[in-house]
């Protein structure tokens, strides 16, 4: 356990290390924020109040708070792990006396909870206040980081399989490029999810995408029963679970072919 | 003007020597002479009567026999002082605590045409910082630096075409390609003619067969057949002058050979000038007639690898096999020769691992046979062997700062 | 001329070579024309999806739009396709690699990006040219030899708008190291230069057209073609802007290479 506190705290500096990282990056994320708002503001620009059952403010909320989550979750692992695959770095991790997959996951939340407190929460505190959003202040706020840190387990974890295919693929950064685009936009994040043409949403719901955005944007701005809420949070730790298995399995792969062949 | 149509790239050496010549008690350096107005130069150039002089005579030396010349060189670097921990990190973000690090510090020296010049020191002292602004990586703080009448910095892209440069920890080769197709990539880079570069390849095939790697991409070899290879590659155009950094680092024994081989051979049938910086002692014995050891920037030791010992002193390692040698006895013994000699320290009494009991000493400050009679005349020596101190040992001792 | 001919005649070299060594991994080669295709047909489908549901924004009609987005892509290629290693370059500051660029009697510049193509980006200069012939002929633009011409002209101006840019930005690394934030950073810039600059509102208007000149980059030259009409003289402002953001960003890569000490001791 120990050895894994002082990975997250290593990276939390490295993290601090370089000057101004931060501050462009809150930039950056502000600027998205803003071009989505003026993007929806003209979409919007000449209907009277809804479309497709979606006022301005929400569509903008839920695109806004999506693109928030998108930063916070998003991770490198897939990454680095395909790249220590091709230089044949990864036959260090034998050497390690710590478990890759929990290492690396372990590593990226370091770097999420650097997210979630200077990237996250102050662009979502800005999106409210500066946009007038409302929002109900109860248990839902709860929820709501819950389901974020749910929805990072869930991207950490396909990451870490993506990269971990790498082995058997020769090609994860490919992959990599191809997953971002996937679930950006299959997730709703760019788009709403009701402004899809029907069949497209039946699927979009049976995909686990919209799980990783939609259901923390939900917990925070919706009302929604204790049921319901622990009910969508359920179903994101199923589909953690399965990343998780999916994860293993590859990672349990590279193990037998570095054993076997030594890297 | 005449001076200033014939080589251009040497007008502020020449202005800077003319300078000299007029005021014989001065040591200005260029960069001091830098900040004169552009006008000013020339007025020094025109009053000055030697100045033809100068001029021929110091275009005779780069012509004939000097290759590379180096005066008063410094380079400083600003590096941000780093923090400590968390809280330190987040300090440094807004920081502003610089500090002036002398990576060279004014050194002086010039390269013959023809020579094989090792540079060594220890990790930090200065080499790479040379060496990057010879090849004209690096502009220099201060002093001048001129190579083959060329001044490196300002006029890279001509010079570097005049000279190969090997870095023994990184390819210069593209890491995707096959041999062959990199070196022909170089031959269009440096318009090699097809003579240059068939005779460079036959000479390299002849010397270490390197044909077997021509269809193989880089990346896939070994870290010898890369430095071979890359060496080939410094070699095509046939430069004059080669810098070889760290050419066999981490390369097996027979390997090593091969290279030391090489540099050899072009040295001597091309009459290449090759400068090399090492750690190895096996390369420096081998292949360098002449070393230049810096140390914290400054230049310690310029001359043959022969004076190299002597410079240090005249040590000598006396070896005695003595009968039933115990502890008792070394530092009885010890204690008797530090009484009997007046030494300018204290003499260390040592057994080695053969069981022999070894002392070294430096001959200028005590004869060694007024040791060894000593030694023959107090204790049962059955054995004797006298022996001058390594190579290794002396730059070890360099290193370790004996020598300032 | 010479010159030009010595220094394409390496890059051929180098392109070459790049390609071939590439095609042998198969897998990573069919994966890279694979994702490129599914990216670029994902982000053009949230375009079609947005306009299931409304008729034009910001007086844009859908065509327009699409021939924006195309031109956009189009103008980008250039700088993905041929200076695609400007992302690596921190990457060859930080272990010292650039030095290498040095040692050759070759612009720095040019030494350092050759030798890295991207292929895969030609999907989506495939997918671009053809939107952008498609929407051309829905939008029915009256072609002459001279709106050809200026069309060609600012098209060039925007493409050196966005490879100044890049530049600008990938050099930073010589000062600051690790700059894959402000790389990152600028990445989202684009975005400005996506939509039409119209739907912002006017600081973002003023700041992206006179002091970071994204707006040069798609908005200007297709609101000229799609909008104006005619030919007029305002039509060369993005050649112009073009030309200036290049030179400026040869300046930046200059004193950055100069101050560059290396890493190591």
């Amino acid at each position: 356990m120990r050895g894994y506190i002082a990975i997250i705290r290593n990276s939390l500096i490295s993290y601090l290390f370089f000057r101004a990282e931060f501050f462009f990056r809150t930039l950056g994320n502000l600027l998205q924020i803003f071009i989505v708002f003026y993007l929806w503001k003209a979409i919007y620009e000449n209907s009277t109040s809804e479309l497709n059952g979606l006022t301005f403010l929400q569509a903008f909320t839920y695109l806004s708070v999506s693109g928030t989550i998108f930063v916070m979750i998003g991770t490198m692992i897939d990454w680095e792990i395909s790249l220590n695959i091709m230089h044949g770095d990864i036959v260090m991790i034998l050497y390690l006396p710590l478990d890759l997959h929990i290492q690396t996951i372990v590593r990226a939340f370091g770097v999420f909870i650097f997210r979630v407190l200077f990237s996250g929460l102050p662009a979502i505190l800005f999106i409210i206040l500066v946009f007038k959003v409302p929002v109900a202040f109860g248990i839902n706020l709860l929820f709501f980081l819950v389901s974020v840190f749910f929805s990072f387990l869930i991207s950490a974890n396909i990451d870490f399989a993506i990269g971990a295919s790498a082995f058997s693929f020769e090609s994860a950064l490919g992959l990599k490029l191809i997953k971002d685009s996937i679930i950006l936009f299959f997730s709703g994040a760019i788009v709403p999810i009701p402004f899809f043409p029907k069949p497209v949403q039946s699927v979009i719901m049976i995909l686990p995408f919209q799980s990783m955005y939609y259901t923390p944007v939900n917990l925070l701005l919706n009302r929604q029963s204790m049921l319901n809420s622990l009910l969508l949070l359920c179903i994101q730790a199923g589909w953690i679970i399965f990343f998780v298995i999916l994860g293993r399995m590859f990672y349990r792969k590279i193990l037998v072919k570095l054993t076997i062949s030594g890297g | 003007m005449y001076a200033y149509s014939y080589a251009p790239h040497i007008k502020n050496t020449i202005v800077y020597n003319a300078f000299q010549e007029k005021n014989p008690g001065k040591q200005k350096s260029r960069h001091i002479l830098k900040k004169f107005p552009a006008g000013l130069h020339s007025k020094i150039y025109k009053k000055s009567l030697h100045s033809i002089h100068v001029i021929v005579y110091y275009t005779i030396i780069m012509e004939n026999n000097k290759i590379i010349e180096v005066n008063n060189l410094k380079r400083y670097f600003k590096i941000l002082k780093r923090q400590e921990g968390l809280w330190g990190a987040v300090k440094d973000l807004f920081s502003r605590n610089y500090q002036t690090i002398k990576a060279v510090d004014d050194i002086s020296f010039s390269v013959e045409k023809g020579e094989i010049v090792g540079f060594i020191g220890p990790n930090g002292a200065g080499k790479s910082t040379t060496i990057k602004m010879l090849t004209g990586v690096l502009k220099e703080t201060a002093g001048t630096v001129v190579v083959d009448s060329y001044i490196p910095f300002r006029d890279r892209k001509k010079y570097v075409a005049n000279i190969g440069v090997v870095l023994g920890q990184r390819s210069q080769l593209w890491w995707n390609i096959p041999v062959i197709e990199s070196f022909k990539v170089l031959k269009d880079i440096y318009r090699i003619t097809d003579a240059v570069y068939n005779r460079s390849l036959k000479l390299f095939n002849d010397l270490v067969d390197l044909k077997q790697y021509y269809h193989i991409p880089v990346r896939k070899l070994s870290l010898g057949q890369k430095t071979l290879c890359n060496i080939a590659s410094a070699f095509l155009h046939s430069p004059k002058l080669i810098f070889l950094d760290e050419p066999t680092i981490g390369l097996d024994v027979s390997i090593k050979k091969n290279v030391r081989k090489i540099i050899r051979t072009l040295n001597k049938e091309l009459d290449t000038t090759i400068i090399v910086t090492t750690h190895d002692v096996g390369d420096i014995e081998n292949l360098c007639k002449r070393l230049i050891l810096i140390d914290k920037g400054k230049i310690i030791f310029d001359g043959l690898t022969s004076h190299f010992n002597q410079t240090f002193g005249a040590y000598r390692t006396l070896r005695l096999d003595i009968e039933h040698i115990n502890d008792g006895i070394l530092s009885a013994m010890e204690e008797q020769v530090n009484n009997q000699f007046r030494y300018k320290e204290r003499i260390a009494v040592k057994l080695d691992k053969n069981g022999w009991v070894k002392l070294t000493i430096d001959q200028d400050e005590l004869p060694l046979l007024d040791v060894l009679n000593f030694a023959t005349k107090t204790y049962r020596v059955k054995d004797v062997k006298i022996e001058e101190i390594s190579l290794e040992d002396v730059i070890i001792r360099a290193y370790e700062g004996a020598l300032e | 001329m010479k010159t030009l001919i010595y220094y394409v005649r390496i890059y051929m070299r180098l392109a070459a070579q790049d390609i071939k060594s590439r095609m042998v991994y198969k897998v990573d080669f069919f994966f890279g024309f694979l994702g490129e295709f599914v990216i670029n047909v994902l982000s053009f489908l949230s375009i079609v999806v947005i306009f299931q549901t409304i008729p034009q924004l910001a007086g844009w009609d859908y065509y327009e739009l699409l021939f924006l987005y195309g031109f956009f892509h189009l103008v980008r290629m250039p700088t993905d396709i041929f200076f695609d290693k400007l992302w690596f370059l921190q990457n060859a500051v930080r272990t010292g690699d650039f030095i290498i660029c040095y040692l050759r009697p070759l612009n720095t510049l040019f030494y350092f990006i050759s030798g890295e193509i991207r292929l895969k980006n030609i999907t989506a200069l495939v997918l671009s040219v053809f939107l952008l012939i498609y929407t051309g002929n829905k939008l029915h633009i009256s072609w002459t030899f001279l709106k050809g011409l200026c069309f060609f002209l600012m098209f060039t101006g925007s493409a050196l708008t966005l490879l100044g840019i890049r530049i600008i930005v990938a050099s930073t690394a010589f000062w600051v190291i690790n700059n894959v934030f402000l790389m990152n950073f600028h990445l989202k810039l684009y975005d400005f230069s996506r939509y039409p600059i119209s739907i912002f509102s006017k600081p973002f208007r003023f700041f992206f057209t006179y002091v970071l000149p994204f707006a040069f980059i798609a908005y200007v030259p297709v609101n000229a073609l799609l909008k104006t009409g005619d030919v007029t003289l305002s039509w060369l402002i993005t050649p112009l802007v073009g030309c200036g953001v290049f030179a400026l960003a040869c300046l930046v890569w200059t004193l950055g290479v100069r101050q560059y000490t290396g890493t190591g001791t």
